[in-house]
């Protein structure tokens, strides 16, 4: 049965793309499992989002894959601040090698 | 601006540059809000979430207002007022309601936004457990679903805790309950333990 609605090839390639990615293997630990919260296609694209462990702090990761050949087109990180209100927006492709 | 869901606003986000933005375009990430489409007070739409009740964990407090995010992923605002009952093992006040606290509140959705809780209940519990010791100041619980001894839950006893038996009046007599009968207890969570405060516990023998 597949995920997030989606065919088992798709998953494949789009998590498989975001697990083989430097910004990825950088920041696995930090995340508060390896499994995706979500996943979902937009415009070719495919999209990975996962929950950051930072105790009461919340944070999200979203990777962006391209759905053809499963590379990395971005990551980002948001934080929303603790009222609510505003979320950060940090590009993790930035700092990845 | 209208509305969005999670998965188009984290779409329209990361695809974005780097920065901050507003919780004011999050659309679905925080409570929807009110309009003359909205369903009847109580009654949930169907397949979808009902507007009269949130729960999730609490990830900031500003004054009276708690920053929490939902099982579903959704970020919501819930305003205590001065009205809203707390309960936290007992009824208690916002003094004693701290960041990492779970909570499923009851209430009505705000025009801006945010959730107006009614009642709010937080750390609380409702669970099938096996008795496997009792100690003056605590009970060791297995819980019923699981049929090992690894993952026991450490219950605390605290003024509040009962014992209704056979639908008894409650009793703060612990002494009747025995090793190896199934509880139904409630009471509060340590949060991120194994640990809890036991206020009600429902004993068939």
């Amino acid at each position: 049965m597949a995920a997030w609605g989606l065919a088992p090839d798709v998953v494949r390639t789009v998590v498989g793309g975001t697990k083989r990615s430097p910004v990825y293997r950088g920041i696995r630990a930090q995340l508060s499992s390896p499994c995706p919260t979500d996943v979902w296609i937009e415009d070719r694209r495919g999209f990975v989002q996962y929950e950051l462990e930072q105790g009461p702090h919340l944070a999200w990761v979203v990777f962006v894959v391209d759905l053809h050949g499963g590379d990395l087109v971005t990551a980002k990180c948001l934080c929303p601040d603790d009222a609510g209100e505003q979320i950060t927006v940090t590009d993790l492709t930035a700092s990845a090698v | 601006m209208s509305q969005v869901n999670r998965r188009e606003f984290l779409t329209r986000t990361v695809l974005s540059g780097a920065g901050v933005v507003s919780a004011a375009s999050l659309g679905q990430l925080v409570a929807p809000a009110v309009d003359a489409a909205s369903p009847v007070p109580g009654e949930a739409e169907q397949g979808g979430r009902n507007p009269n009740f949130a729960e999730g964990k609490i990830i900031g407090i500003n004054g009276s207002v708690l920053t929490a995010q939902s099982s579903q992923l959704l970020v919501q605002r819930i305003q205590i007022t001065n009205s809203t009952r707390i309960w936290k093992v007992r009824d208690t006040t916002l003094d004693n309601v701290q960041v990492n606290d779970r909570f499923y509140a009851r209430g009505v959705p705000g025009s801006d936004g945010t959730f107006i809780a009614e009642t709010i209940w937080v750390n609380i519990v409702n669970i099938h457990t096996v008795l496997a010791s009792v100690a003056s100041d605590r009970l060791i619980l297995n819980q019923a679903h699981l049929h090992q001894t690894g993952d026991q839950l450490i219950g605390h006893i605290v003024p509040e805790t009962v014992v209704i038996r056979n639908l008894a009046p409650p009793t703060h007599d612990l002494s009747q309950l025995k090793v190896g009968s199934h509880l139904q207890i409630i009471g509060a969570w340590h949060p991120d333990t194994n640990e809890i405060d036991v206020v009600k516990i429902f004993s068939a023998v």
